[in-house]
Parts: structure tokens; sequence; C-alpha cells
């Protein structure tokens, strides 16, 4: 988030409509858009300019015979992506604990930015700011193992895909350096983690985040008995870590229970 | 799931379907909103073959990246059209452009922009938008058909208008205020559902 000052809100605010409209030029769009993922109110009120000029937009005109059968055949013929989950409803949701699928919004990571004092030395996680969780709702009528499995596959295989093993540390009750878990990053940020080895919790859940320089980010929760995982996470994440928790938690101060460096 | 259930999905469980691949899903997606999809582009660029070709990237962008889609931000439609009109004015501009370039005939920007204002009413708006529309202060009306329908800048809309940059700005922006007050009560905020996509 770029620090503004009073004047320079106001005067970003005065653009928003404009904005919405896509009417202003393009340095001013650049300047508008480093400031909306900062500050929720400039947000909402871009979103309510653009439901307006949504409402101003609906015309009834039906769409060309043939164009679906155009946009379908353009399907068939791409290369499948890796799986990639969205929230419904998120934001506002209570946080509930996880199903074996964890998402974040790649455009939220403003929310999700933890800092820690000492990864390294101590892996306590002392989260500074305050982080926002989101969690997907109402999403297990649709989840779909099959493609998820075959979607971690695929990452698995991919020879641009950053690998690790998630191997144990040294906390006095498990034998260190016993991998538990595996993951894969792709280049564009989808990750997966086939998470087998972890235990099954009786209660609680498994939290996972990302080390990406001196920052700790919550890539959301794993549930109780993760088995095939997928979350997001960009280019700056370096490490991960999975810890147990009560539930989903903005800031832990538990011990990661396994960690593990991205190639 | 079969074709039924997706039928009464919410435009946000769609999306989420949509990012499983479920080529049905975004199927029901095109059948809700490329009518309108389709009119906005057709109106702002007046090329039916232009405007098929935004529809095509509007849905491929949907099937590619459907976590860009935020329901806590508004509809699915809203979402679509605001691709679409930004994809549109890219195109409308940069055609402009070129055309200012080649005939560097610096009055075709306002003379295009009155005769839009005139066809504005063509649209096939519902009642209540157009309502609405007529309801508002006059400048912020214009301001507002000129920078939306016509693709303008409000810089650009200022020089038609003859008035400070500072004061179209606003009057957009106080335009748009007003038109939600006047709206809310019609439920735009709401997600839209119906099966006008053509």
């Amino acid at each position: 988030m770029v620090m503004i000052s009073d004047s320079e809100h106001e005067a970003l605010r005065a653009l928003l409509g404009a904005y919405a409209l896509d009417a202003v030029d393009d340095s001013e769009r650049a300047q508008i858009e480093d400031h909306l993922p900062g500050c929720p109110r400039c947000r909402a009120e871009v979103g309510d300019h653009r439901e307006v000029a949504g409402a101003l937009g609906r015309s009834g005109a039906p769409a060309p015979e043939g164009l679906w059968d155009r946009i379908a055949s353009e399907l068939d013929g791409r290369t499948a992506p890796p799986l990639r989950l969205v929230l419904a409803g998120h934001g506002t949701d209570a946080i509930t604990t996880a199903p074996p699928v964890v998402d974040r919004p790649s455009r939220r990571w403003h929310r999700t930015v933890v800092r820690i004092t000492s990864v390294a030395a101590s892996l306590l996680l002392v989260l500074l700011l305050a982080a926002t969780v989101t969690q997907r709702t109402d999403i297990a009528e649709l989840r779909d193992e099959q493609a998820l499995g075959d979607a971690a596959t695929t990452a698995f295989a991919s020879p641009e895909a950053r690998t690790t093993e998630l191997r144990t540390l040294p906390d006095g009750n498990a034998e260190p350096g016993v991998v538990l878990a595996r993951v894969a990053l792709l280049p564009d940020g989808d990750g997966y983690m086939l998470a087998d080895g972890l235990p099954d919790l009786d209660e609680g859940l498994y939290q996972l985040w990302g080390v990406a320089g001196d920052q700790v980010i919550s890539l959301g929760a794993l549930g109780r008995d993760p088995k095939v995982v997928s979350f997001r996470a960009d280019g700056s994440v370096t490490g991960l870590m999975v810890t147990q928790e009560a539930e989903l938690v903005e800031r832990s101060e538990n011990n990661a229970l396994v960690s593990g460096s991205l190639a | 799931m079969g074709p039924d259930s997706l039928q009464d999905l919410t435009d946000a469980g769609l999306v989420v379907a949509i990012s499983r691949y479920r080529e049905e899903a975004l199927a029901e997606a095109y059948r809700r909103h490329a009518g309108a999809v389709y009119g906005l582009a057709r109106r702002l660029l007046s090329d039916e073959t232009l405007a098929e070709e935004i529809v095509q990237e509007v849905f491929l962008r949907l099937w590619d990246t459907p976590e860009k889609f935020d329901p806590g931000r508004g509809s699915l439609r809203s979402f679509l059209l605001a691709q679409c009109h930004g994809r549109a004015v890219d195109l409308l501009r940069a055609e402009t452009a070129r055309r200012r370039r080649e005939e560097k005939d610096q009055r075709r920007t306002a003379e295009a922009g009155y005769d839009l204002e005139l066809e504005v009413w063509d649209l096939a708006v519902a009642e209540h938008v157009k309502d609405a529309l007529v309801g508002l202060p006059e400048g912020e009306r214009r301001a507002i058909e000129l920078a939306y329908f016509g693709g303008h800048t409000y810089r650009e809309v200022a020089v038609m208008l003859d008035q400070p940059e500072g004061t179209v700005k606003s009057r957009i922006r106080a335009g748009l205020k007003r038109l939600r007050t006047e709206l809310v009560g019609s439920g735009v905020g709401g997600p839209a559902v119906d099966g006008g996509g053509g």
C-alpha cells in the first residue's frame, strides 16, 4: 500500500466515479489501482459505481447465434490450466474449519500479510499485523476430488513447478527430518500439497503458512486430515510451514510442525 | 450435478463451478449475461464483429481467471460488463487515436459525442434505469453518458461540454451516487440472474 496524504486521498476519491467508467487516463488509473488494495472505503465506492454502470449497460439484445459455439470450441483447444479455486461469498463469513481444500484470494495478500520477528531463529510465528483469513463456503457439493488429484499430479510432473518436501522440525516430540508432506508450486501461483503424512487430528486443524522475505503469510487451513490440498502463493514465497491450531488463526504462536524451502 | 442444478446456482456458485472447469457452468453464465455484454460492446463500438470478439474475450477470460471475480464486490453481470467496457474503450481509444493521426480532424470527437448522446435513448435499458437517468441533473447525465457510452475520458468530456475538468469529474461521481440511490430500491445492487442473455 502506498501511503498518501489526506489531500492526495481526496484527489483520488474525486476520480473514483470517472475511474469506474474507464474515463481516466492511464497515469490516473495506475495511481488509483496502487491505492485501492489498501483502502476498503475507496474499493467499496468503486464497487458501487460499477454496479450502477452495470445497470446502465444492460441492454436486452440477445447475443448472436453461434457465438457460444465459437467460445466452446475455443475451450476445447485450450490446454487445461491447473485447478484454480475461487471464493464464493468470502470476506465477511465466519471462518470455518477447513475442507481439504485451501484457497486464498491472490489479490488479497495485503490482508493476510503478517510479519514475524525471527522466523529462522525460532520458527515462532509472532504476527505483528492483523490478518484476515478468508475461507471458502458452500463448496462441498462442488468439490471435485478427482479433478484436484489430477491437477496436483500434473503440477508435480511440471518441470516449471518449484517443489519441496515438508519435514519435521526438532521440537522434542518428533523425530526431525521426516517428510510428512510434499508441495509443488507452479509459476502462476497455484500450489498443491500432498499431505497424507500428517497424522489426522482429533480436534483443531492444520494451517499452512508461506514465508516471503521477513513476512509470514497465512495460506489457509488444511483441515484435520489433509490429503491433497490446493492453495495460492506467488513467486515471493520461498518457504512453507504447517502449524497445528485450535482454529484458523490470524496469528500463531505455535511452533511449525514441518517446514520446507522451495527450490 | 446436472444442468438443472446449475440453473439454480447463484452467480457466485457458477463461478466456483467454472473454476473447476465445468464447461456447462460457463455456458450458463453465458446464457445469463452474454446478451448484456454483447449489447454494451456493440453500443460502444458500433461494430458487430468487434463486439462478438469482445464477448468471446470476456467469457474466455472468466474461464481462465475466475478468481478475478469477487462476489463480495458486486454482481457477476456488473463484473463482466466492466470487463467488456474496459476492453471496448481500449479499442475505441486506439481507433480514435489512429483516426486522429490519419485525418487530423480535431472536431470528430465532439461531433461523435453529440451523436452518441442522442443514440443513448435507443438503448434497451430497463425503464427504471431510464427513469433514473432522466431524473439526474442534465450536467450529470450528459457527463455520465459521454463517459460511459461514448468511451471518453472525463477530460475529453470536459472539452466536449466546455466545462472545467474538475466539474465534470465531480458530476460523474455525484451522478453515479445519485443513480445508485435511485436504483438501489430496484434491486440493482443484487446479483442478476435473469435469463436475458440470449
